[in-house]
């Protein structure tokens, strides 16, 4: 990030802090690649919140564990802010729903009829880790955002993490 | 007394309970250990960040210290900017953080809020807060 370059040898100014950029990544990959949750649903999460916190990292970054998965750039290109009358499987419309509350100003404002149709599509520990993974990557993109600006990526597939 | 969560009634309360629903609780916890282990980390400063947090997101916050440091001032503000809209940060306020606090102190307190607001959304979410 160009107001906060890395240290010597690094890659970023996160390698400040080599130790806690490890224990972030053994916490990633043991997320993205040991959870519970299907990892097409989190990347949708994931790529929601790219494009709501304005990383041009994230926001171009695919895992190739969801894109293997079946979710294809054709799917990705509708998790924008008209998600809910495009073509995306009701499931991912739904975790969008909630994901953009997770996002919001006000994220204990999940109404009833929302919990309802959570709890009747995702399982309880698929429900941390929907909400985890959002939380995270926002963290993340915000990391980037704030200490950047972050630049736009090209389109780049990268192994998932923990894979 | 404290609320169960809507996702598990079953469940412990608080956060810790919720996140034991998941596999990746350990790897979570050895993440969190590291961060309040790192030398570079200032736990004071996590915790005013995280109460100012929670009042900004609408949970249970504290009222800050009227005695802040001049040091904890910048990194506060820092802070809110994150919570608020990263995009809007300005040059001087990371110039700021990084001489209050120095580049591994500005390191670690990025690896420090980012965690501390993630699972205060991820607390108020899923309705476990204690």
């Amino acid at each position: 990030m160009s107001r906060f370059p890395p240290p010597p040898g690094g890659v970023s100014f996160l390698d400040h802090r080599p130790e806690l950029q490890a224990a972030f990544n053994d916490f990633y990959g043991a997320l993205w690649s040991r959870g519970a949750l299907d990892q097409p649903t989190k990347e949708v999460a994931r790529l929601r919140n790219a494009r709501v916190t304005g990383c041009g990292i994230c926001r171009n970054l695919r895992f190739a564990g969801a894109r293997d998965g079946g979710l294809t750039e054709d799917l990705v290109e509708d998790i924008n802010d008209a998600y809910d009358g495009s073509a995306l499987p009701a499931r991912y419309k739904l975790a969008l729903r909630y994901v953009d509350v997770v996002l919001s100003a006000r994220p204990a404002e999940v109404d009833d009829e929302l919990r309802e149709a959570l709890l009747s599509e995702f399982t309880p520990a698929e429900m941390v880790e929907l909400t985890l993974t959002t939380a995270i990557a926002q963290g993340f993109s915000k990391a980037a955002v704030a200490w950047g600006p972050a630049p736009d990526i090209p389109l780049t597939v990268v192994p998932t993490p923990g894979s | 007394m404290s609320p169960v969560t809507w996702v598990d009634p079953a469940a412990a309360p608080g956060l810790a309970g919720a996140v034991a629903l998941s596999p990746v609780r350990e790897a979570l916890q050895r993440y969190e250990d590291a961060i309040h282990a790192d030398p570079a980390t200032d736990d004071r400063l996590l915790a005013l960040c995280r109460s100012r947090f929670a009042t900004l997101l609408g949970g249970t916050g504290h009222a800050v210290p009227p005695t802040l440091t001049a040091r904890e001032e910048i990194a506060l503000e820092f802070a809110e900017q994150w919570l608020l809209d990263p995009s809007a940060m300005t040059d001087e306020q990371c110039a700021a953080v990084r001489a209050a606090l120095g580049d591994e102190g500005a390191a670690a307190f990025t690896f420090g809020i980012s965690v501390v607001e993630a699972l205060l959304r991820t607390e108020l979410a899923l309705g476990v807060s204690e």
